[in-house]
């Protein structure tokens, strides 16, 4: 990571520096990736489908937050290909879904404060929605037939409350390991 | 001094009623102190021995706990094989009924991530002989398909999820109809092509027809919950509870068909 993070100001701010706190993407991959086993394994045996959160998508969203849109990408990537392994979906379903949402928290919270647990709040529920509903375009993308019905859209409601209370739990954790995304900007500049 | 206890002494040997006397005087006195010593020396004996014991004690409990635990633990055990001694027993009985080939047991790893689609994770794949499109049963019934292979995991798309479509035969009490079985996505399975003038009856048993070469003749699929029959069009529809209760399935038995 150091010969990257020295040639390039966006591999800096991707890939996180100790200046920047202890929190590395390194970190967010490893989360995500207990995250996505433990959900798929042990979780859909003890809760309801619905009752599942999305552990993957919440870390998304917060490092694309905290750190801009272009580690949010990464980092729904990386999301989306461990999802992939384990979901019978083709391998661009969950890598679109999970890109475009860790790159849009970030675009979207740089217009925001971005610790504020009004817009963590906010961009969680809406980077639920806009999961499930690029999940629903690219599945038809990709030729599978799909049935929006009354459970997918009670799943999808429960799904959203629960994403929304685990991020907002996690959010103070992730602004202290990861401070405020105004550190980055400065060497960014100053790299160009 | 000396003298007068020697002259006492003498006198006692002389006259034995007063050593009587005196013998009992002197049991009167130390019998209760010798009881009382006894007792109370009886009571700290047993009292050293739990003592010295606590620690054989406590060891001894250790061994019990254990021991329980590892009862508890084979009595899951026992359950779990009657489980899937059931199991095997249903499948045989299964292959008797219909021409099913070998099989292969499976357990469920894991469980599709994504909402929108019922599928799930073995832990067999290419080392266990496994390609795509081979039919997934368990002792109710069948389950799915296998999509995806990787040399030891398979990915089985469920019979519930709404790209599964299975080739059906129904069965009634006096009426033969043939259809296709989809998913619907929360669940049940939606019977389709029935054509309106065919009887379906609530309860009727769907089988697989064996048409379209991934799962074999005569497999149950599930029984007829509701008839959706309008009053125009070719065809009727019916809801179809499935035989597989497939949220809980452990372990599922793949076909070892030829391919």
């Amino acid at each position: 990571m150091g010969p990257l993070n020295e040639r390039s100001g966006l591999g800096y701010q991707c890939w996180g520096s100790a200046e920047q706190g202890p929190l590395t993407v390194a970190w967010i991959l490893l989360g995500q990736g207990a995250s996505v086993l433990i959900e798929t394994t042990l979780l859909w045996r003890w809760l309801p489908a619905a009752a599942v959160p999305d552990g993957a998508l919440i870390l998304t969203v917060l490092w694309g937050a905290f750190r801009g849109w272009a580690p949010g990408l990464i980092a729904g990537l990386a999301a989306g290909l461990m999802t992939s392994w384990v979901s019978a979906a083709p391998l661009g379903v969950p890598l679109v879904v999970f890109g475009a949402v860790g790159a849009c928290a970030g675009f979207v919270a740089a217009h925001f404060h971005r610790g504020s647990p009004w817009v963590i709040g906010g961009m969680m529920v809406g980077s639920t929605v806009l999961a499930f509903a690029l999940t629903i375009l690219a599945l038809q993308a990709a030729g599978w037939p799909l049935a929006v019905n009354r459970q997918f859209l009670i799943e999808l409601g429960a799904r959203t409350v629960l994403n929304t209370i685990l991020a907002l739990a996690a959010t103070p954790l992730v602004s202290a390991l990861a401070p405020a995304p105004g550190v980055v900007s400065p060497v960014v500049g100053a790299r160009a | 001094m000396a003298v007068v206890a020697l002259a006492a002494s003498a006198v006692l040997m002389v006259f034995p009623e007063s050593r009587a006397l005196l013998q009992g005087w002197g049991a009167q006195f130390f019998g209760p102190a010798q009881q009382a010593i006894t007792r109370s020396t009886v009571g700290v004996g047993e009292a050293v021995g739990v003592v010295t014991r606590a620690g054989q004690l406590a060891a001894q409990n250790r061994n019990y706990r254990e021991e329980i635990d590892r009862l508890r633990s084979l009595d899951v055990q026992v359950k779990r094989l009657e489980t899937e001694n059931e199991d095997l027993r249903q499948l045989l009985e299964m292959r008797r009924r219909s021409s099913i080939g070998n099989l292969v047991s499976a357990q469920v790893i894991a469980r599709d991530p994504l909402a929108l689609i019922q599928a799930l994770v073995i832990d067999r794949g290419t080392n266990d002989g496994l390609v795509a499109n081979m039919p997934v049963i368990t002792y109710q019934g069948v389950a799915g398909r296998v999509i995806e292979v990787s040399p030891t995991t398979a990915k089985v798309l469920l019979v519930a999820d709404v790209n599964s479509a299975v080739s059906v035969d129904v069965d009634g009490a006096d009426s033969h109809t043939s259809g296709v079985v989809r998913g619907t996505g929360d669940g049940r399975l939606l019977l389709q092509y029935v054509p309106r003038e065919d009887a379906l009856h609530l309860g009727d048993p769907v089988t697989t027809s064996g048409i379209g070469g991934i799962f074999p003749p005569g497999l149950l699929v599930g029984t007829v919950d509701q008839v959706r029959s309008a009053d125009v069009g070719v065809f009727q529809e019916a809801l179809v509870q499935p035989a597989v209760r497939l949220k809980d399935m452990e372990r599922i038995y793949v076909v070892l068909t030829r391919q």
